[in-house]
């Protein structure tokens, strides 16, 4: 007897705990459920988008959101008609449902409102509740429009080299000038370990978490333009208050879940392009994306989208600032700057002589120079206070206002540059034997590439595969597979001290009578220098010790490694018309004893924005042979 | 597995971490939390892991009151302080210069209207020295101090901030 008046008791207690509005009004809950399922609701894109469901490989669905309290019914995760019902029930209950901790109607806003439209809830038998803390949210946000925020590719951080994308709200109240004030909308993963290796590890194979936030801009543009020296650009997009509620609106139900974060698929440029869905569900971005997200192929991909994108403006970084002010200096002034530079003691005595605005120019300039240093390098941060005060005080004392410097993009918007794939289709010859070549590289961009829209002198390219059919000897071979090879050349500068570097891992294959093709696995590492010239138009002249180790069966013993170095020239001879040149040498003390020469001449001509010609000289003299071998080849190339 | 041969490759030799992993502590001072150490390269990566996560812990959307957030923004009240710590360089700079977004920004924040701008610039350049006292002012001292010089000035008193 006591057993059941225990469970009686549970009971109770249970559904007095959780007062249902349900079961006041089980009737209109199952009406509700009838029509849903009558329109088909939960097969309706919209619904797929709001709760992040994909197909499977074997025709069900599963979403993206990893966190259970995303999903109110417990098969929610892959079941949509479930979760849409479970849904409908929670809309009647003020019980508190998500991380958020708020009743489902508030937590899930987004879905809320669609249902209500969808299917006519009547607020009489389904009561509104008021979402205070959403309300006081989005009253912050204060949105007038949205942006989409490039900050444009990063060499020195393997994380940043492709660019990242954020939105930014922009306020009804602010001004150009003070839309540092404004919030974004930021999806990037919660790191959890300070390796390199697992760091790399885990954030290719899905082992971090990633969350939606709403950092400040003026901490996106520290970091960003100041801290990394990289210049942003911002689109603001044409959406309408209706679209701008729901991105916002969706992007408050987000607080309740993580995902799982894949550097080169959902990663954070990926994840905005369903907001931007939601937003305006005639958009159908991220499918084109599922496999392999490279930021700027989406923001090519968002501007593509006619009339989305508004105005586009260039915020240039702090380097990029201080090399156009410094640009305006004669020389003289020049002089003047490095003396202040330099010099911890005060004003030299040309600057009095200078009039006032330049005088500030100056100051500016020194400043600027301290700021970046502070970010680059390793300093003494107390004596860079000191001197950055006493630049300071003196440049207040001179009472004017800097005078406006107007920057110019140093290039061009990376919507206007080639896609990041590329595909090659070459007719060659080597030492009287014609190939054919088939080239495929999903990624991103080699130093012969045209740069508008990226970084010149940056080459990261991943997995590009070179397949060959020789015609006389009637066989297809591997040429050459680069898992990743990565270059960075930076001009030197007396201020922007980078080391230039390169660093690559490839199979690779060398001719020799011991075997038709060799193939090898090859893993190279350099670092050096580059000069910036404008004899032609602009050109890089650079040199790179490197370190070079190859291990194939052929060699005897099985490996061979070493060093030596290249020396090369990359040169705009034209607009659309890029030459590379370089020669590299490398001597081999270690395994078999070897040495290696290259050359190569190569130039590119591109035809359309997503078409180019290539055409490749290379004379090599491999493994202790005498003689030269060489090849020519003429290659199509198309971008996609 | 070829995905990890390059991975493993190309990010072996580049130390990462995290310094900024728990950034909720008192107040609002997250400009000098997030960025503190900030010199040498490494903090540089540091800073910038996975297009990274600084302050997605702070600043998570619906994620109830944490300090000086609500939810994932700045608390009315905080707004200020949470801006200055957060820009001092920048404001140090742009006092000095006579403008600036972060020094207009600042106005917007005082609720100093447009036509009161450029005295609020020229003020802030004039008593530079008052305002930032020393190298290591800090972004409660400079405030305070803006007030002071602010509830001088016969244009400018109307909108000092309740420090």
């Amino acid at each position: 007897m006591l057993r059941w008046s225990t469970i009686f008791l549970l009971l109770w207690l249970l559904l007095g705990a959780t007062p249902l509005l349900a079961a006041e009004n089980p009737d209109y809950l199952q009406e509700l459920i009838n029509v849903a399922r009558q329109k088909g609701l939960s097969q309706n894109r919209y619904w797929l988008l709001l709760i992040h469901y994909h197909t499977t490989f074997f025709g069900g669905f599963t979403s993206d959101a990893s966190d259970n309290s995303f999903f109110l019914a417990p098969d929610g995760k892959t079941n949509p008609e479930s979760e849409l019902e479970t849904t409908l029930a929670k809309f009647f209950s003020d019980e508190l449902v998500g991380t958020s901790k708020q009743p489902a109607q508030c937590a899930f806003i987004a879905r809320y409102h669609w249902l209500k439209e969808a299917l006519g809830f009547d607020p009489k038998r389904l009561p509104e509740q008021t979402c205070e803390r959403f309300k006081a949210w989005y009253a912050a946000l204060n949105a007038k429009s949205i942006s989409l925020i490039f900050p444009s590719a990063y060499m020195n951080n393997p994380s940043s080299m492709f660019g990242h994308t954020l939105f930014r709200i922009n306020q009804k109240d602010q001004t150009e000038q003070t839309e540092i004030l404004d919030y974004t909308i930021n999806y990037a993963a919660t790191v959890t370990t300070d390796n390199g290796v697992l760091f790399a590890v885990w954030g290719i194979t899905g082992g971090f978490k990633g969350n939606f936030s709403t950092v400040p801009y003026y901490l996106q543009v520290r970091r960003y333009s100041d801290m990394e020296s990289r210049d942003i650009w911002e689109y603001r997009l044409n959406l309408s208050e209706e679209e701008i509620t729901r991105m916002l609106m969706h992007a408050w139900e987000l607080g309740n879940t993580t995902f799982t974060y894949y550097f080169f698929t959902q990663n954070c440029s990926y994840q905005l392009l369903p907001l931007l869905e939601v937003a305006r569900p005639t958009l159908h971005l991220a499918d084109a994306f599922r496999y392999w997200t490279i930021p700027a192929d989406t923001v090519r991909s968002i501007a593509s989208v006619s009339g989305l994108v508004e105005e586009m403006t260039y915020r240039p970084s702090r380097g990029t600032q201080i090399r156009q002010k410094r640009a305006l200096l004669s020389p003289e002034e020049r002089r003047v700057l490095s003396e202040i530079d330099r010099g911890t003691t005060m004003t030299p005595e040309l600057f009095d002589g200078l009039p006032v605005d330049r005088q500030a120019l100056l100051l500016d300039i020194a400043y600027d120079y301290t700021r970046y240093r502070t970010a680059k390098e390793e300093v003494d941060l107390d004596e860079i206070k000191r001197k950055q005060r006493l630049l300071l005080q003196q440049r207040s004392a001179l009472r004017v206002q800097s005078p406006p410097v107007t920057f110019t993009p140093v290039t061009a918007p990376p919507e206007t540059g080639h896609d990041t794939a590329r595909v090659g289709l070459g007719l060659g010859w080597r030492e009287g034997d014609p190939f054919e070549e088939l080239a495929i590289r999903p990624a991103y961009q080699d130093l012969l590439d045209d740069d508008i829209g990226y970084t010149s002198g940056a080459q990261i390219e991943l997995m590009n595969a070179r397949i060959r059919y020789y015609n006389q000897q009637e066989r297809v071979t591997l040429h050459s597979l680069a898992f990743a090879d990565i270059i960075s050349l930076v001009p030197l500068d007396p201020l922007f001290k980078k080391p230039s570097w390169k660093i690559s891992a490839s199979l690779e294959t060398l001719p020799s009578n011991r075997c038709h093709d060799c193939r090898y696995f090859d893993l190279n590492m350099g670092t050096g220098s580059a000069l910036e010239g404008h004899l032609l138009r602009r050109e890089l002249i650079y040199f790179l010790i490197e370190l070079d180790g190859n291990y194939g069966g052929f060699f005897d013993p099985d490996y061979r490694a070493g060093v030596g170095g290249t020396v090369g020239l990359l040169a705009d001879l034209a607009a659309r018309w890029k030459l590379h040149l370089f020669s590299t040498y490398l001597t081999y003390p270690l395994g078999e004893h070897s040495h290696d020469l290259k050359m190569s001449l190569q130039q590119r001509v591109t035809l359309l924005q997503d078409l180019s010609l290539r055409l490749e000289l290379n004379r090599r003299q491999e493994l202790n042979r005498r003689d030269f071998q060489n090849e020519g080849l003429v290659t199509l190339q198309v971008y996609f | 597995m070829k995905k990890l041969i390059y991975a493993a490759v190309v990010f072996a030799l580049i130390p990462v971490s995290h310094s900024f992993a728990s950034d909720t502590g008192p107040g609002c001072g997250f400009g000098t939390m997030i960025f503190k150490g900030q010199k040498g390269i490494v903090p540089q990566v540091l800073a910038s892991t996975t297009n990274a996560s600084f302050g997605s812990q702070t600043f998570g959307i619906s994620t109830g009151t944490l300090g000086c957030m609500q939810d994932g923004v700045v608390k009315n009240d905080q707004k200020l302080d949470a801006f200055a710590s957060a820009n001092m360089e920048n404001l140090s700079q742009e006092m000095a210069q006579g403008r600036g977004e972060h020094l207009t920004s600042l106005a917007s924040l005082l609720g100093v209207p447009a036509e009161h701008r450029s005295e609020f610039y020229t003020l802030t350049q004039e008593k530079y020295t008052a305002i930032f006292p020393t190298a290591q002012t800090t972004s409660g001292e400079m405030l305070v101090a803006l007030n002071q010089e602010m509830s001088a000035h016969p244009a400018l008193s109307d909108f000092v901030s309740s420090h």
